[in-house]
């Protein structure tokens, strides 16, 4: 098996490292019986300074379980999260505070991750409060100034924006201690098309004038497509394909990632078959023998059928994929 | 009388009740659609899509009213039916699909029991009767071994199979009017577009009209014959798909286009920022005199400050509302 936290060709430590992630949850099957759902399952990636690095999947894989475990929000079974070397592993409260200083998370919903009764200010001064800035107010009006929110937006109350500027305050917020790293669990699928270009011009924007790395999660290969520098492809709790961006859309190797990439709707392919994938996810309570995909897999031998998960093949220095129909290169 | 669209919203206008004013949200809408047509309407939020659709289904209510224009489904002016009448037609000739499978559902009831309903309802079956054709229906929106699903609950489902209940129920009765109001905004994406291909086959076999509304571009371009694009409550542009997205022609709709991040752009052009629209959509109460778009237009003259601009037609045989093109 190859070495796969040596396959980005960086000699430099990496910012976040995972290292064979495993996050599982007790749910409650029916009567009496618990289930162990295995949501992240042996994931590793890294993410370098400055680096934009792309997860997509399908609801359900396990993507923002990760996230919540960079974050710390969600404790990992077994593997390491090392940011600038360090592991992340205890969960006490200093250890949180000073994790929260390098890693910031933009939500999904800007309806809900605001505080309705505290105003901009109140919200972008608290993160700046915990970590014992001076100089609050400038650093607030400059960050405002930087998100593209107008002075006067400092004393109102989140229900007085509309769901795009929300996500401006909640960036904001985001950026306000001067993170490594931003967390984006799918930020821009609750925003209108024309708010969305906004929104994802501004973190372009942010991520090279502060050297911000971001981690994007997201299901719309177009979005990924356009920011991210790497983009790794997660099914069922695993890893399936990883690589530059250019070597994922250009090389696509595993079907899967065919099948996300043929279910984004190009407009300019106007009246074409929708190219599809048929069925969902199976259940995590029970994945199939074989590669985990080979129930949807269009292309599925039956050698795919059994044995465990295939493992990597590495198909150039930057990129990789999981799939057994794949011979190395 | 000569027979006219099978379905035609005909200067269809919405105003809202604000004190002693009056704001008009939706303004002299127009679109027909033909029998097994696929016809889209996109708009961001606020654009007044989806009040078009609570219109054709007669659930305006206060202080919301029709404040104009007429709405035709097979000859019959929905806009001036009764209540008595308009409860009959919901859910027999218009079905809406909405975008939230599990508050549309009721958790209370097995789905087998909700999609029977409709069959009790509006068609007088007996329970049992009903359970059958509920079976059938299942069966019809693809739902895997349906005799055993029919007992379930709504909780028991996943997204996918919750929405093609919806569409079970919605089309349970052959309606000849289908509203999709983003019935797969909160799917994920490989399973829109499946869902999306089951209501355009099924429609299309059935003849079913139907009205998909959407802010996803991409998606109503791929499923529908013609699309009309809103802004600020009034149709801007109205195109045969295909040539709404290769040849927009008005410039809200090429600042649409030209903001939505597309698959390969970045590898042709290196560029990886996105062209924006400045400036935020109107308030209601501060709608423009004239082109709603005005302020915000990169080619607006003083013409489009003072009146509203009239449907043009263009080659491709849709319509622009622009004064200046021409």
């Amino acid at each position: 098996m190859i070495d796969l936290t040596c396959s980005a060709p960086f000699q430099e430590e990496a910012l976040l490292r995972i290292e064979d992630a495993r996050i599982h949850y007790r749910v409650s099957a029916g009567w009496l019986r618990s289930g162990l759902l295995k949501a992240v399952n042996g994931v590793s990636l890294s993410i370098q300074r400055g680096q934009c690095l792309g997860l997509v999947g399908e609801s359900g894989c396990g993507k923002s379980s990760l996230a919540q475990a960079i974050v710390g929000t969600t404790r990992l079974e077994s593997g390491r999260i090392l940011l600038e070397g360090e592991p992340l592993t205890r969960c006490g409260r200093r250890e949180r505070l000073r994790r929260a200083r390098k890693v910031q998370m933009v939500w999904q919903d800007p309806f809900a991750s605001l505080n309705p009764r505290r105003s901009v200010m109140e919200q972008l001064e608290a993160p700046l409060k915990l970590h014992g800035f001076s100089d609050r107010r400038d650093r607030v009006m400059a960050m405002m100034a930087r998100v593209g929110l107008r002075p006067d937006a400092a004393q109102r109350l989140p229900h007085e924006f509309s769901g795009g500027q929300r996500q401006r305050i909640a960036i904001a917020r985001a950026l306000i201690a001067e993170p490594k790293l931003v967390v984006c669990d799918e930020p821009l699928s609750a925003l209108d098309v024309s708010i969305r270009a906004q929104i994802i011009n501004l973190l372009l924007d942010l991520q090279r004038e502060l050297g911000l790395s971001l981690l994007m999660i997201s299901h719309d290969l177009a979005v990924v497509e356009h920011m991210c520098d790497r983009v790794a492809v997660m099914y069922l709790g695993r890893i399936v394909e990883e690589g530059d961006w250019r070597e994922i859309f250009e090389h696509t190797a595993h079907p899967y990632t065919r099948s996300l990439i043929g279910a984004v709707a190009e407009p300019l392919a106007a009246g074409t078959a929708i190219d599809r994938l048929s069925g969902e996810p199976p259940s995590p309570f029970s994945p199939p023998s074989g590669c985990a995909f080979h129930p949807r897999c269009p292309c599925a031998a039956p050698s795919c059928r059994v044995g465990g998960n295939p493992d990597p093949v590495q198909l150039s220095s930057a990129h990789w994929a999981r799939c057994g129909l794949i011979k190395e290169m | 009388m000569t027979r006219g669209p099978f379905f035609m919203m005909d200067n269809l206008c919405i105003s809202l009740a604000h004190g002693r004013w009056l704001h008009s949200v939706v303004d002299r809408v127009s679109l027909a659609i033909d029998r097994g047509e696929v016809v889209g309407l996109v708009g961001e939020s606020g654009s007044g899509k989806s009040l078009c659709a609570l219109a054709i289904a007669g659930l305006i209510a206060s202080p919301l009213t029709i404040s104009g224009g007429r709405i035709f489904l097979e000859g019959v002016d929905l806009a001036r039916l009764s209540g008595e009448r308009l409860r009959r037609l919901r859910g027999d000739q218009v079905s809406i699909i909405f975008q939230e499978p599990m508050t549309a559902l009721n958790p209370l009831m097995t789905i087998g029991d909700q999609i029977g309903e409709m069959f009790v309802l509006h068609r007088g079956l007996s329970r049992r009767a009903a359970r059958d054709r509920a079976i059938a229906a299942l069966e019809e929106v693809q739902v895997p071994a349906a005799r055993r699903r029919i007992d379930d609950y709504p909780h028991q489902l996943s997204g996918g199979m919750r929405q093609r209940i919806m569409i079970a129920i919605a089309l349970a009765c052959d309606p000849a009017l289908l509203i999709a109001d983003e019935a797969t905004t909160a799917l994920d994406v490989t399973l829109q577009a499946e869902i999306i291909a089951l209501i355009v086959d099924l429609c299309q076999r059935r003849g079913t009209a139907v009205l998909m509304i959407s802010h996803d571009l991409g998606l109503v371009a791929r499923a529908c014959s013609r699309v009309a694009v809103m802004y600020a409550g009034r149709i801007v542009e109205e195109q045969p798909a295909g040539a709404l997205f290769s040849d927009p022609r008005h410039p809200y709709t090429q600042a649409l286009v030209g903001a939505l991040p597309r698959l390969g752009q970045r590898r042709l052009s290196g560029q990886r920022r996105l062209s924006e629209i400045p400036g935020l959509v109107p308030r209601i109460s501060e709608y423009p005199k004239g082109c709603r778009f005005a302020p915000r237009c990169p080619i607006a003259e003083s013409v489009c400050e003072r009146m509203p601009p009239e449907p043009r037609s263009v080659p491709s045989g849709g319509e622009t509302r622009c004064h200046l093109h021409d």
